[in-house]
């Protein structure tokens, strides 16, 4: 599939590039489907780019680089929407916060991340209802040797 | 818009499977319980219109950014 988008070009994406929300994103109802589009130069990030709206983009990163003490439990419901069953590898369930650029610094949202099942790539995102979690979490690299092992 | 007045107990039915069960009223607060199916989001409506907004300004924010020197600088004075 190609998608032409005024940041990235002409962007050639392979259906294992896909990912499908199953429910509407707050504020973009009209894009289900992104494909990820790797930010490369020596950085994790990625972006998830919007098939049906090509100029719209997101910057997204996995908590895990920047916050490995990000904790999940995830709710069944959402285990459902994803079709993750108990059977499954867990490995499969993948987390990526989205970013907002203020004041030239970089923030991510953990409290409402997007939830991907890697094996069937269906994606939400997920609304934590937790009052203790930060809508702009600033982002800053770990090193690599402080990592938590898990 | 349809105004509706329940009693603790009491519910209402939205469509075939949406059902808002009132289950307390205590001063100036009321708890509902709500059956929906799994593909229908419920939310409080002011985390929802924050996320909205948090949304848009996350797309909007990084339309004309590079974010590479930004991840760069935070590299160089990484998190021991």
């Amino acid at each position: 599939m190609r998608i032409d988008s005024p940041r990235f070009g002409s962007v050639e994406a392979t259906e294992d590039q896909l990912v499908q929300f199953e429910r509407t994103i707050p504020g973009f109802p009209g894009c289900r489907r992104f494909a990820w589009v790797d930010h490369g130069r020596e950085t994790p990030l990625r972006w998830l780019l919007s098939v049906e709206q090509p100029e719209v983009a997101f910057l997204t990163l996995e908590p895990d680089q920047f916050l490995p003490s990000y904790d999940v439990d995830l709710p069944e419901w959402l285990l459902g929407v994803l079709e993750w069953k108990p059977t499954d590898d867990w490995n499969s369930i993948a987390f990526f916060a989205l970013l907002t650029s203020q004041d030239g610094e970089l923030f991510a949202n953990l409290v409402a991340p997007i939830v991907v099942n890697l094996r069937n790539r269906r994606a939400v995102q997920w609304i934590r209802d937790e009052p203790h979690l930060p809508l702009r979490h600033p982002v800053r690299p770990l090193d690599p040797e402080a990592r938590d092992p898990f | 818009m349809l105004v509706l007045t329940r009693k603790p107990g009491e519910s209402i039915r939205i469509g075939e499977d949406i059902s808002i069960r009132v289950i307390g009223v205590q001063r100036r607060q009321v708890r509902f319980a709500i059956d929906a199916p799994r593909e229908i989001p419920v939310h409080r409506e002011e985390i929802y219109e924050l996320i909205q907004k948090e949304n848009r300004e996350a797309a909007t924010s990084t339309t004309e950014l590079d974010p590479t020197p930004i991840w760069k600088r935070g590299n160089e004075g990484v998190t021991k």
